[in-house]
């Protein structure tokens, strides 16, 4: 498990001046991504799911919908529950507490009063499932891009309440299975994120393992459809100011075009609905 | 309730004869930085398994100085069970413990651990989704990840589950079938001698009922064996193949 893994110094010389002369070593400009492709419904029990595979980097996301009560602070929302885990639960544990506070943040964005049956009674529970099976570098982006997916193939109940006649307490849920009427999260303004590595002097996206080994400083940016900055991370390092702006600015513009590329991608998946996608046989 | 289970004409309720197994599909080295990795799908139960070693004993006080250390863990994914399983990162519940050992010894059994003294095998299941079977998919996925790997087995482990509805033994059951109160018997053995690795049982039957049930899971795990073989030799005729040397069959 190459998970410790170590750099050698002239190794680290040659990523960063491959990156200063904006040729990196599989041959991409510092603002090229690698290829990659989305499949949703994976997982046939789960409320929604998604598989991306960003080059080798795959992840798999698991929604499933619950019953259950709001708290106190918000009786009129539902509640996101959110989850990330390798899936052999071995490796470190900092980066996936900030993946998890990552996803978070982005499924804040979720109109949460959606998911509210009766005010300060009943309430959907989004329970969010992360399941990392391989990392090639750039997880952040990964992660996002399957957990806006799953969202976009969450198909919840519907639910009829139905108040008993003998007392005005007494109510029971029915839960419609038609998959026509279930309710659907818009995930049109929801973010995806464009990761930032600092190697060197200069800013790239998508770091591969080797240069994420290099990298002195890293900035993840949430942008969502209307250019509009909806989360920013910074993770150890130190950035100047000029180089922020640079990087928030060129993230709107990536973001963008990563976005229309997921969309074209999870309308097609949608066409397809014969075929049952599996996670393992393409 | 039991007539939902089978019907008059002797049909299951997914269809089955008491005796079919459910389709199995399987691959081997889907995950690229494993030594050895296998996929194995039964019906809706899905298992991953991954095989990292032989290697360096993490833990210098626990190696064994004549054998390999076996390590293993099993795990079921949150969205793999009808009801969200809560997981919290790092630590098993108990039954995850309990199948993590049974599947630990079993395959000590198998393995020639005294080729490889002072390592360790870390062997690694996740069930993706669960229906039924989970320590027998768990077991076929690995001894498919083990091969995967090129770690020395005495022989396949082949695992399959055996259940009675009114008397009938049953075949591999799903999970509506082992949790509407049918004894789940899983069996795991080297389908060439035929010895038995593990049998384990968690309620009554009349002693003539258990060895007919018995007899048949063997019998389940033998048909499971001729195709994990078909799929195996598949595998490592296209290896030797891309490998430039070729085989006359």
């Amino acid at each position: 498990m190459s998970k410790h893994k170590k750099i050698s110094p002239p190794e680290k010389s040659f990523i960063s001046e491959g990156v200063a002369q904006n040729c990196r070593n599989d041959g991409r400009g510092r603002l090229d991504y690698r290829p990659f492709f989305i499949q949703t419904g994976v997982i046939s029990q789960a409320n929604g799911s998604a598989r991306v595979t960003l080059a080798c980097t795959t992840v798999v996301v698991g929604v499933k919908a619950e019953l259950g009560g709001p708290t106190p602070e918000s009786p009129d929302k539902g509640i996101v529950n959110v989850h990330v885990s390798r899936w052999d639960n071995v490796g470190k544990e900092d980066d996936i507490s900030s993946l998890r506070y990552l996803v978070q943040g982005m499924c804040s964005r979720l109109d949460r009063k959606l998911l509210c049956l009766r005010q300060g009674k009943n309430c959907w529970i989004l329970y969010v499932d992360v399941v990392i099976f391989h990392e090639d570098g750039n997880l952040q982006d990964a992660v996002s891009m399957c957990t806006r997916a799953a969202i976009f193939d969450t198909r919840i109940p519907r639910v009829t309440i139905i108040q008993s006649q003998e007392s005005k307490d007494d109510y029971e849920l029915e839960l419609n299975d038609d998959p026509n009427v279930a309710l659907t999260l818009s995930v049109h303004e929801f973010p995806v994120t464009v990761t930032f590595t600092k190697i060197g002097e200069n800013q790239i996206v998508d770091a591969t393992m080797e240069e994420e080994l290099c990298m002195s400083s890293r900035v993840i940016v949430g942008v969502n459809i209307n250019g509009n900055i909806c989360h920013v991370q910074k993770e150890f390092g130190s950035l100047s100011y000029l180089a922020l702006q640079q990087v928030i600015s060129a993230s709107r513009k990536l973001g963008s075009t990563l976005l229309k590329q997921m969309d074209s991608q999870l309308q097609n998946q949608k066409k397809s609905v014969d075929v049952v996608p599996n996670l393992f046989f393409n | 309730m039991n007539r939902e289970l089978l019907s008059p004409e002797g049909l299951r309720i997914d269809g089955r004869r008491p005796n079919e197994l459910r389709t199995i599909r399987c691959k081997m080295g889907v995950l690229e930085k494993m030594d050895g990795s296998a996929y194995f799908e039964q019906g809706n139960t899905k298992a991953l398994a991954s095989v990292y070693g032989p290697r360096e004993v993490t833990y210098k006080s626990k190696a064994l100085h004549d054998r390999v250390l076996i390590n293993c863990t099993y795990g079921m994914a949150p969205f793999s069970t009808g009801e969200r399983k809560v997981q919290r990162t790092g630590k098993q519940d108990r039954r995850e413990t309990e199948v993590s050992l049974v599947l630990k010894q079993t395959f000590e059994s198998a393995i020639l651990t005294s080729l490889s003294p002072n390592s360790q095998i870390d062997i690694n299941i996740q069930i993706l989704q669960a229906d039924g079977g989970t320590r027998c998919a768990a077991i076929n996925a690995t001894t498919l990840a083990l091969i995967d790997a090129g770690i020395p087995l005495k022989d396949f482990v082949v695992a399959c589950a055996g259940g009675c509805i009114d008397g009938v033994p049953i075949l591999d059951l799903n999970y509506f079938e082992d949790s509407s109160g049918s004894p789940d018997l899983p069996v795991a053995l080297l389908p060439q001698s035929g010895e038995v690795l593990m049998v384990q049982m968690d309620s009554k039957l009349p002693l003539d009922t258990f060895e007919n049930v018995l007899n048949l899971a063997i019998e389940g795990c033998q048909k499971i064996y001729v195709q994990l073989k078909q799929v195996v030799s598949q595998v490592t005729k296209e290896r030797v193949q891309n490998r430039g040397a070729f085989i006359f069959s």
